[in-house]
């Protein structure tokens, strides 16, 4: 998931999409943890600041939106507990170049599961 | 020094195109569309029935939810929505709003309700994205609930018929 923002932009990254397979049929979700410590690369001239994750499942209509959690590790139940949790999910990031230099920063996160 | 304005189409003659994408409305009809609020199809009690029975269905043909079931997904969306924002309004509204030139200028937006919840974004990589409400959130798990009550039930019914008992061994001599 990469972002790239102007100074004092915000933004949402391109959604990255995962497959839930293997599991029984009927198996729910119970909690989803994004750990992003691993993950993250930064580049060019500012600094930006993640907001909040996004994702969903592909029989969900709406995106479940949590803040950014502490040391970038994020945990998700509220809306996703008793989710089919076979399937496509998708999952992105809102974040915000605090920089007030001059220019363009990126940020990318590679997903792992 | 006043620069004149130049029209896209202009620019277009000129073999100048602009890249950046006019902004447009979301659907809001069809199964992959956005939510937005909507008059209930039935009563509480009949949408209860109505989910038990779309649990049986779906158990007897060996699914569980699933993007490509329509009928479940269908009747969710249905569930959900009496509870959404309405998202379609909203959203007309503030592309009304926005200043004409500024509609394929735009990177980043975010509509939210009274209470300063976000209820949708829009980038021109993403296009529009419907953020769930507390109460979406809360409807759409009473409806998993109540699916999958259902569901399983079904599940220990058919394994409790399939144990093999004393009586139902036939035996031949």
């Amino acid at each position: 998931m990469s972002l790239t923002l102007a100074q004092q932009a915000s933004g949402d990254s391109s959604v990255a999409t995962f497959n839930v397979s293997g599991l029984p049929s009927a198996a729910i979700v119970t909690k989803v943890v994004v750990d992003a410590n691993s993950g993250l690369t930064y580049g060019g001239t500012g600094a930006i600041v993640s907001n909040r994750v996004h994702i969903k499942n592909n029989s969900m209509d709406n995106y479940i939106s949590v803040p950014w959690g502490s040391l970038n590790k994020t945990e998700i139940s509220a809306g996703v507990i008793g989710q089919p949790a076979v399937g496509t999910w998708s999952i992105y990031y809102n974040g915000t170049n605090v920089s007030t230099l001059v220019g363009s920063s990126w940020k990318n996160m590679l997903l792992q599961n | 020094m006043r620069f004149p304005t130049i029209s896209n189409d202009t620019l277009k003659l000129l073999g100048v195109e602009n890249k950046l994408t006019s902004i447009t409305m979301p659907s809001f009809s069809g199964i992959n569309s956005m939510s937005t609020k909507s008059a209930p199809a039935m009563s509480e009690e009949k949408y209860k029935e109505a989910i038990i029975a779309q649990a049986k269905k779906d158990f007897e043909n060996g699914k569980f939810g699933g993007h490509e079931n329509a009928s479940y997904r269908t009747l969710k969306k249905s569930f959900v929505s009496v509870v959404s924002p309405d998202r379609k309004g909203s959203i007309a509204q503030m592309l009304r709003q926005l200043p004409f030139m500024q509609l394929g200028n735009v990177s980043y937006l975010e509509v939210k309700d009274a209470k300063g919840n976000i209820t949708s974004t829009y980038s021109p990589h993403n296009g529009w994205h419907a953020i769930g409400t507390r109460e979406e959130r809360n409807r759409e798990s009473e409806f998993n609930t109540i699916y999958t009550e259902a569901w399983r039930a079904l599940k220990a019914e058919a394994q409790q018929q399939v144990k093999p008992t004393s009586s139902s061994i036939d035996t031949f001599i």
